[in-house]
């Protein structure tokens, strides 16, 4: 999975792009995917799949499309499906489930699924083809009436960019350090699955969150300034 | 060049500190090796150094630290890092970008220091360019070491932090590293060096070693010094072992092996209750080899067996029951939120009763009762290895395969570990390490296998 998250070297249009202008077009298209309704959303989707393909990233587009209808849309769909109801109601009381099926609750999981869907394309995409270097490099260079941007906002932006691929080398390594004892979560059942999951959640947010600081120290000692 | 006036400090939420009362003058020029036990305070003198605490660990912290007669307390890391290169003992931390060009090209353009040139440099640098464009991720762990350490040295600073850089290097790595380092300091840098490895840091000119914080010898000479936990120069770890090795059954059998551009048909076969050692040059695919043991890698092409039966065969609860693995970094193992639970966690998975005695027993030789409930990721390196190893000898298994197991344990605690290893050995253990140091093995080991050029020979 850490593969999907990382910035590959190649010398596609996408890779060349100005890393600043793809930021923008990021955040002008995910405010759109907040607006857009399900058949716009839809367009999009087919729009943003067209897009990997035709830029080289195949592979790794449908790695985590299948991520995606596997883990992530089953949940959506289900829970809007069937709960919709209790959602829906003007004000939904905390503890107030009415399961009933129900169209607009399938429009409705549709919806969320396509939106978290383009979210999660575009994140990918951008980082496959940009490079964090890069992206310090433009962000330090910008000055914006006079006033360069903060070095910690440059530091968060590069670590955001990076910092998922090396979450994700932290699950395989507890994943692996598991395997190694006994217990393989990948082909666990479906049940030991989610729980061997949720189990790791702790554990993986406290490495993750030492990692933060560790990559926040590593950052200066190489002479960037992150706070 | 450096100063240190009564430095004392203490870690939140222990009441022990970590360093009492150090004062210390290091001149330019200077080569001086900073030696201890585990958790002398060694590391912690050197984060104090680069000023990572008390900036980023916060702390207890007094006194006074002077580099080029600035005062430290008024210095952000990134504004001593041009003038001090520090490799830590996590180096893996160090590393954060994907590439290794990357990391070279955005530290040196963060100086002003023109990146393309250098890298130009590294491209023609037959040892050091296969590296470059690799991703980190896909280095072994001393490709990732070496190539830190060529990034802080592109640099040029006048002061060198190294906290153990050889940890993780092969025998032509070090003697590389210290021939670089021997040349540095004649140019006149100054050079601090974090070891346990004596027979590295004889070649430099002053001894300074720690013990629970404080500063008990500094010297100009390395003498016999094992009552403070550092081995003595050549020590011999015994003599080789030539006792006739009895006709066992095959334990694990390899055939025509092969995985990527790593390894290539081999063959190999380890007999029951044998210590065997596996040696080879970073990156020769040493880790990947036992990994495919321990089912941590699909077999791509060939065979391997276990008592006879295809590894296929086992299911991954039957093999962690009968091998004890302990990964190269101790990092990459540990990850539960205390040492006890991290014992826990390997028995419950297989499912064994009297848990409490068998890591009491653990926690007690591996001299961590004190750390029981304390989050391991809290612990000095040595520590942590320590964890990683009892966490993986906590079920008793058959077949025990160790990655580097020594080199971040000191002098006592590698004596200690030897012993336990020749218990194991005398109580019909199968062992396989993987080591660069040989001789820590000697008295034990039965037969040495090398990896080169993706095959595997036997010496």
């Amino acid at each position: 999975m850490k593969n999907i998250f990382e910035y590959e070297d190649k010398d596609g249009i996408f890779h060349k792009a100005d890393p600043l202008v793809k930021i923008i077009f990021l955040l002008i298209f995910w405010t759109v995917c907040f607006y857009a309704n399900l058949w716009q959303l839809a367009i999009i989707v087919i729009f943003i799949s067209v897009m990997a393909i035709c830029f080289g990233l195949r592979k790794r587009f449908f790695q985590q499309a299948r991520f995606f209808l596997i883990f992530v849309f089953p949940f959506i769909l289900v829970f809007h499906l069937f709960f919709y109801q209790s959602f829906s109601a003007q004000n939904p009381s905390l503890f107030f489930f009415n399961p009933s099926l129900s169209i607009e609750g399938f429009k409705m999981g549709l919806q969320i699924s396509f939106r978290l869907f383009c979210l999660l394309s575009s994140s990918i995409l951008f980082i496959a083809t940009t490079s964090p270097l890069r992206q310090a490099k433009r962000l330090s260079g910008i000055k914006i009436l006079g006033h360069k941007i903060p070095k910690s906002i440059v530091f968060l932006s590069i670590f955001i960019n990076r910092s998922i691929a090396l979450i994700f080398n932290d699950l395989e390594q507890i994943l692996d350090a598991q395997k190694a004892r006994g217990f393989s979560l990948r082909e666990a059942k479906i049940k030991d699955k989610v729980a061997g999951y949720t189990g790791l959640l702790i554990p993986l947010l406290t490495i993750s969150l030492e990692r933060a600081q560790k990559q926040a120290i590593a950052l200066e000692l190489k002479g960037f300034k992150s706070k | 060049m450096i100063r240190i006036e009564n430095l004392s400090f203490s870690f939140p939420e222990s009441e022990k500190f970590a360093l009492k009362n150090i004062s210390l003058d290091i001149a330019k020029g200077e080569f001086v090796a900073l030696l201890g036990p585990n958790g002398s305070g060694k590391t912690t003198l050197a984060l104090c150094l680069c000023v990572i605490i008390p900036h980023f660990f916060h702390g207890n912290f007094q006194g006074k630290i002077f580099i080029n007669n600035k005062d430290t307390a008024d210095c952000q890391i990134h504004e001593l890092a041009k003038e001090t290169g520090v490799l830590l003992q996590d180096y893996e931390s160090q590393l954060f970008l994907p590439t290794i060009e990357e990391e070279i090209r955005f530290q040196l353009e963060n100086f002003g220091f023109p990146a393309d040139e250098k890298i130009a440099e590294l491209e023609q640098d037959a040892h050091f360019s296969h590296l470059l464009k690799k991703k980190v991720f896909s280095l072994s762990e001393g490709e990732k070491q070496k190539a830190l350490m060529v990034a802080i040295l592109s640099v040029d600073s006048d002061i060198l932090i190294l906290d153990e850089p050889t940890s993780q290097l092969d025998k032509k790595e070090r003697e590389q590293l210290l021939e670089t380092l021997k040349e540095l300091n004649k140019q006149g840098k100054t050079i601090i060096l974090i070891t346990h490895d004596t027979c590295f840091a004889k070649h430099c000119s002053r001894f300074i070693t720690l013990n629970s914080g404080k500063i008990v010898r500094d010297e100009e000479s390395l003498e016999t010094i094992d009552s403070l936990g550092v081995e003595p120069i050549d020590y011999k770890w015994g003599t080789k072992n030539n006792r006739e090795r009895r006709i066992q059954n095959t334990k694990i059998s390899i055939k025509d092996l092969s995985y990527e551009d790593v390894l290539n048909k081999v063959n190999l076969d380890i007999k029951n209750n044998e210590f065997v050692l596996i040696c080879g040059a970073n990156g020769s695919g040493k880790t990947t080899l036992v990994k495919h043991i321990i089912k941590l890698l699909k077999i791509q092409k060939g065979e391997i067996e276990i008592d006879g039966k295809a590894l296929k065969k086992y299911s991954q609860r039957d093999i962690a029951s009968r091998i004890g693995f302990v990964f190269q970094n101790p990092n990459h193992q540990i990850f539960r939120n205390s040492i006890e639970e991290e014992l826990e966690f390997t028995l419950k998975l297989l499912g064994k009763e009297n848990k409490e005695k068998e890591i009491n027993e653990m926690l007690s030789f591996f001299d961590l009762e004190k750390y029981r409930n304390k989050s391991p990721q809290a612990l000095s390196t040595g520590e942590k290895y320590r964890v990683a190893m009892a966490s993986s000898l906590v079920s008793n298994p058959d077949i025990i395969i160790l990655d580097e197991p020594l080199t971040h344990l000191d002098f006592k605690a590698k004596q200690h570990f030897i012993k336990y290893l020749a218990e194991l050995k005398e109580k019909g253990k199968t062992i396989i390490v993987i080591s660069h140091h040989p001789d820590y093995y000697q008295s034990l080991v039965d037969r040495i296998f090398i990896i080169k050029n993706k095959e595997v020979i036997e010496q």
